[in-house]
C-alpha cells in the first residue's frame, strides 16, 4: 500500500487486497476489512460521515457514510466535495 | 543531458517533426472524396468529421481555429483543403497567410466527387513530391511543443506515470520549451495548487476564470460533472471523485512555475508551462493541444486506449506494468515500474528519452497501427434548436 | 395497389428487410479504427461518429439510445459492438441491450481482448460468424406495405407530403423527421402538410423492447399511417431518427445549402433542388428539381428491391447524431 503524504487518511493499495489481510503502513498495521481491488482506497484510520477524506495531503472528497479502519474508501461512502448537486443513476 | 532534435525547418518559423501532407475536408460531405484521395497518395493523412458549416457564432470560431491550426500545423509539408463550395476558402487564405503551402478546391467547384477526388490526388501528389525537398535539421528544444493527456485514468496515474511526465515537463521547461496542461473538467480541485505556481497574478487569475467559467457553463446547461466526471473506467480504476482524479492529472504538469492560460486550440505565443481550456474528452483534447501547434503528445493511461492524432506522434504511456503487460502492442512505455522501485526521475528520464526519440522519428505505437482520430469540440452541440 | 412484389429478407419478428447488413458498431470514437477494420475483413458496415465518451447525462443516454435503436433496425441483420472499456456509453451494456430487443449481437472490448491488435482479431472471427449466419437469412417476396419510409424534409416542398401520401396509398408507412418539439416555427411549416398524421417523441429514445413492440402493433393496425418524429434533429441528423425507428429507405430533400447525406445502413434516395450547391452536385442526387411524387415512388420501390442508391455507391460519411450538450 502506499501513503502519498503524511497527511493522508487514506492509501492506495498497489495489488489486490483481501479481507484479514494485515497490511503495515509506516509501522502501523492495518486490517483490511473489505476485498480493495488494486488501486483502490483503504482507510488508515477512522472516518466519520461528513469527514474529510485526503490523499497527496489534499480534501479529494467528503465521506457519507462512517468508515472504519481498513474499509474501501470509495463511492460508496465518498462524494466529491466540490460539485454540488445530486448524482443521477447514469 | 537532452538528447540533439532534429526537425523540419518551416516558413513560419516553427518546427515540424513529420512531414505529412493533410487533405483537410471543411464540411463533412468532403470526408469521403478525401479519404478516397488519401488512399491513393502515399504520405498523405486525413480526417474525418461531422461539421456541416451550421452552428453557433462561437463553434465557428472554434472550428475555424481547429482547421486553421491543422492545416498550417508544423508537422505538415502541405496541406489540400477541401470544401463543399466557395464559401469554405476563408480557412484556406488563412492557411495561406502563414506562408504553408494549402490549396482548396471544393465539390461543388469540381463537380462531384469522382472529380474531387481525382483532382484532391494530383493536388497532394505534388505536395507529396516538394515535402521530400525538406530534410530534417538540428532544431532548437525551444522548438518544442508537447502535449500532456491522460486519458482512462486509473488511481496509479496520479503515482505513476503522471509524475513521471511531470518530470519530463519540467526538463523540458527548463530547456525552453513549451508544454501544454489541458482538460479544464480535470483541473477542478486541483487548480489552487496551479494558480500558486502562476508566473504572475494576472496568470493564476486567468486559470482561475477558466475552471470557474466551466463550472458556470456546466451549471446553466443544467449538468451534474460528477455523472460525466469521473467516467465509469476511472472509477472501475479507484478513482472516486473529480478532485481525486484532478490532483492525479494535474501532476502531468511537473512542479515548475505555470507561464500562461489559453483557450481551446489557440496557438501558444510562449514558451512555458501552458494551460489550455479543453474538454477532458481524450480526442477533442488531443485536437485542441495540437490544433495549437504541439508537435507531439505523451498520453498516460491506466486502461490503455489505441487513439492516436493524424499529424502528431502520440506516446502512450502505462501507469501499471500489468497494463503494459497486457496491451503492448497499443502502448510505449511503462511506468508502473515505479511500484517496483524505479525512482520517478529516472522514468521521467525515460519519457524524455522517448520523447525526443519520436520527435526525431521514431513511431509510436500508434502510428504503426494508423490512429489518427479526429473530433470537433463544440460548445453549443444543440444549434440551430437552442435558438427556440 | 398495383406496385409489384420484391424481395426482401425477413426477420423473426416478421419485420421485412431492403438490406442485410453485418453492422459493427463502435460505442465510442476511441473503437472506431478496430471497427472500421474489422467491418473491412469480413464485409460489414461500420459506422464512424465522434461520440460515446464525457457525455454527461441525457446527452450520454441519447446517444447510447441511437447507437441501439440504429443497431436494432430493420435493415440490420446483426450486430457487433466494438468498445474501448472506459467510455461513457459502456458497450458491453449497449451490446446487451440491443441482444434483449431480439438483435443478434457480439461484442468486443479493446481493453479486455489484449488491446487493438486482439481485438482485430476477436472481432474478425466474431464477424465472420455473423456474416455466415447471415447468408442463411430467409428471403422471399415482399409488398411495398410492408416498407417503413422515412423522409428528412429539410426544405419545404410539396413533394415531400405529395410522397407520403403516394406512400401511404400502397399501405406503406412513413415517418417524418421534425428538429425539434419546442420549434414549430423552425420545421412545423415543411410537415404542417402531413395534415392526416400522428406525432410521436423522436428523439432517439428510450425503446424498451415492450415499446418497440407496441410500436409496431400500431404500425400493423393502421399500416397506411403518417407520423411525425418530434426531436430528431437538424437536417441530416433526422437519419439516425428515422432509421431506429424502422425505416428501412430514406427520402432526404436537403436544404439547397447542403449537399445529400447517406447513411450506413439505410438507402437514402436524395431530392435535389435548384440551388447554387445542388446544381454544382447534380450526379451526386438522385433525383432532380422536376421531378415527380410517383417517380420518387418508383426510385423508392427500386431501391427496395436491390437497386444501390447514389449515397450508397457513394458511401456514407461521418454519422451526424444530435447532441444535448457539450462534451465534457
Amino acid at each position: 500500500m502506499l501513503v502519498l503524504n503524511s497527511a493522508d487518511n487514506v492509501a492506495v493499495a498497489v495489488a489486490e487486497l483481501a479481507p484479514g489481510e494485515m497490511v503495515e503502513v509506516d509501522g502501523v498495521a492495518v486490517e483490511v476489512v473489505d476485498p480493495i481491488p488494486s488501486g483502490h482506497k483503504v482507510a488508515l484510520r477512522p472516518i466519520d460521515s461528513g469527514g474529510k477524506i485526503l490523499k497527496y495531503g489534499e480534501v479529494i472528497g467528503i465521506a457519507t457514510a462512517e468508515i472504519g479502519t481498513g474499509a474501501h474508501v470509495h463511492v460508496h461512502n465518498v462524494v466529491s466535495a466540490r460539485l454540488p448537486g445530486t448524482v443521477d443513476d447514469g | 543531458m537532452i538528447d540533439p532534435l532534429f526537425g523540419y525547418p518551416r516558413p513560419d518559423g516553427r518546427w515540424g517533426f513529420r512531414n505529412h501532407v493533410l487533405i483537410l475536408p471543411l464540411h463533412t460531405a468532403a470526408c469521403t472524396a478525401a479519404a478516397r484521395a488519401t488512399a491513393l497518395v502515399p504520405g498523405t493523412v486525413t480526417v474525418a468529421h461531422d461539421w456541416t458549416g451550421e452552428g453557433h457564432p462561437a463553434d465557428h470560431e472554434r472550428v475555424h481555429r481547429i482547421f486553421t491550426g491543422f492545416a498550417t500545423h508544423p508537422n505538415v509539408a502541405g496541406t489540400v483543403l477541401v470544401g463543399l463550395d466557395q464559401a469554405d476558402e476563408a480557412i484556406a487564405a488563412a492557411a495561406a497567410a502563414h506562408g504553408h503551402p494549402a490549396e482548396f478546391l471544393s465539390l461543388a467547384g469540381c463537380g462531384g466527387s469522382a472529380a474531387t477526388v481525382e483532382a484532391t490526388a494530383t493536388i497532394a501528389r505534388r505536395l507529396v513530391a516538394a515535402s521530400t525537398q525538406t530534410k530534417r535539421q538540428r532544431a532548437p528544444l525551444s522548438a518544442l511543443c508537447l502535449g500532456l493527456e491522460c486519458g482512462g485514468s486509473d488511481a496509479l496515474s496520479g503515482i505513476t506515470a503522471n509524475p513521471a511526465l511531470g518530470v519530463a515537463s519540467d526538463r523540458l521547461v527548463a530547456a525552453g520549451a513549451t508544454t501544454i496542461l489541458a482538460e479544464t473538467s480535470e483541473l477542478i480541485g486541483a487548480e489552487h495548487l496551479l494558480a500558486a505556481r502562476a508566473v504572475s497574478p494576472d496568470v493564476a487569475a486567468a486559470l482561475l476564470a477558466t475552471i470557474a467559467r466551466f463550472e458556470d457553463a456546466a451549471s446553466a446547461l443544467g449538468l451534474d460533472l460528477r455523472n460525466g466526471q469521473p467516467v465509469p473506467g476511472n472509477i472501475a480504476g479507484g478513482l472516486t471523485t473529480i478532485e481525486e482524479k484532478s490532483l492525479g492529472a494535474a501532476k502531468k504538469g511537473g512542479n515548475g512555475p505555470l507561464h500562461g492560460v489559453v483557450d481551446y486550440a489557440e496557438p501558444i505565443r510562449t514558451p512555458g508551462l501552458t494551460v489550455m481550456d479543453t474538454p477532458g474528452n481524450d480526442i477533442e483534447q488531443m485536437v485542441g493541444m495540437v490544433a495549437a501547434g504541439a508537435q507531439v503528445v505523451a498520453f498516460t493511461t491506466g486502461r490503455g486506449t489505441p487513439t492516436g492524432s493524424p499529424i502528431a506522434p502520440c506516446l502512450k504511456i502505462a501507469t501499471n506494468t500489468d497494463l503494459y503487460a497486457r496491451l503492448g502492442g497499443d502502448l510505449d512505455l511503462d511506468a508502473g515500474t515505479v511500484l517496483a522501485g524505479e525512482p520517478l526521475d529516472d522514468v521521467g528520464e525515460r519519457i524524455l528519452d522517448a520523447v525526443i526519440d519520436t520527435l526525431n522519428g521514431s513511431p509510436t505505437a500508434a502510428e504503426r497501427h494508423g490512429n489518427r482520430e479526429f473530433a470537433l469540440s463544440r460548445l453549443h452541440p444543440r444549434w440551430p434548436q437552442e435558438q427556440a | 395497389m398495383g406496385d409489384p412484389a420484391f424481395q426482401a429478407w425477413r426477420r423473426p419478428d416478421g419485420r421485412i428487410a431492403v438490406r442485410n447488413h453485418l453492422l459493427v458498431l463502435p460505442s465510442v470514437l476511441c473503437a472506431a479504427l478496430v471497427a472500421q477494420d474489422v467491418a473491412a475483413a469480413v464485409g460489414g458496415v461500420a459506422i464512424a461518429h465522434q461520440h460515446g465518451c464525457s457525455q454527461v447525462g441525457d446527452d450520454g443516454q441519447q446517444t447510447a439510445h441511437a447507437f441501439e435503436g440504429i443497431a436494432c433496425a430493420p435493415n440490420v441483420g446483426a450486430v457487433l459492438v466494438v468498445s474501448l472499456g472506459c467510455e461513457t456509453v459502456q458497450g458491453r451494456a449497449l451490446a446487451d441491450r440491443i441482444a434483449a430487443r431480439g438483435q443478434r449481437t457480439e461484442f468486443v472490448g479493446i481493453q479486455d481482448a489484449g488491446g487493438s491488435d486482439g481485438a482485430r482479431t476477436a472481432g474478425a472471427t466474431l464477424g465472420q460468424t455473423l456474416r455466415t449466419e447471415l447468408e442463411t437469412t430467409p428471403r422471399g417476396a415482399a409488398s411495398a406495405a410492408e416498407l417503413v419510409i422515412g423522409l428528412e424534409v429539410s426544405r419545404p416542398t410539396p413533394l415531400a407530403a405529395a410522397l407520403a401520401d403516394r406512400a401511404r396509398a400502397a399501405g406503406a408507412a412513413v415517418l417524418v423527421g421534425e428538429a425539434s418539439s419546442e420549434m414549430g416555427e423552425l420545421a412545423g411549416d415543411r410537415v404542417a402538410a402531413f395534415a392526416d398524421s400522428g406525432r410521436r417523441d423522436g428523439t432517439p429514445g428510450d425503446r424498451s423492447a415492450a415499446a418497440s413492440d407496441q410500436a409496431a402493433g400500431d404500425r400493423s393496425a393502421a399500416p397506411a399511417h403518417t407520423t411525425i418524429l418530434t426531436g430528431a434533429g437538424h437536417g441530416a441528423q433526422q437519419h439516425a431518427a428515422l432509421a431506429a425507428d424502422g425505416a428501412h429507405i430514406i427520402v432526404s430533400f436537403p436544404d439547397g445549402a447542403q449537399p445529400p447525406a447517406g447513411f450506413p445502413t439505410c438507402p437514402v434516395v436524395a431530392v435535389r433542388t435548384a440551388s447554387r450547391v445542388h446544381d454544382a452536385l447534380a450526379d451526386e442526387f438522385d433525383l432532380g428539381p422536376d421531378t415527380t411524387a410517383d417517380r420518387i415512388w418508383q426510385r423508392v420501390l427500386e431501391a427496395a428491391a436491390g437497386a444501390a442508391t447514389t449515397a450508397e455507391s457513394l458511401g456514407a460519411g461521418p454519422l451526424a447524431l444530435p447532441r444535448l450538450a457539450m462534451t465534457l
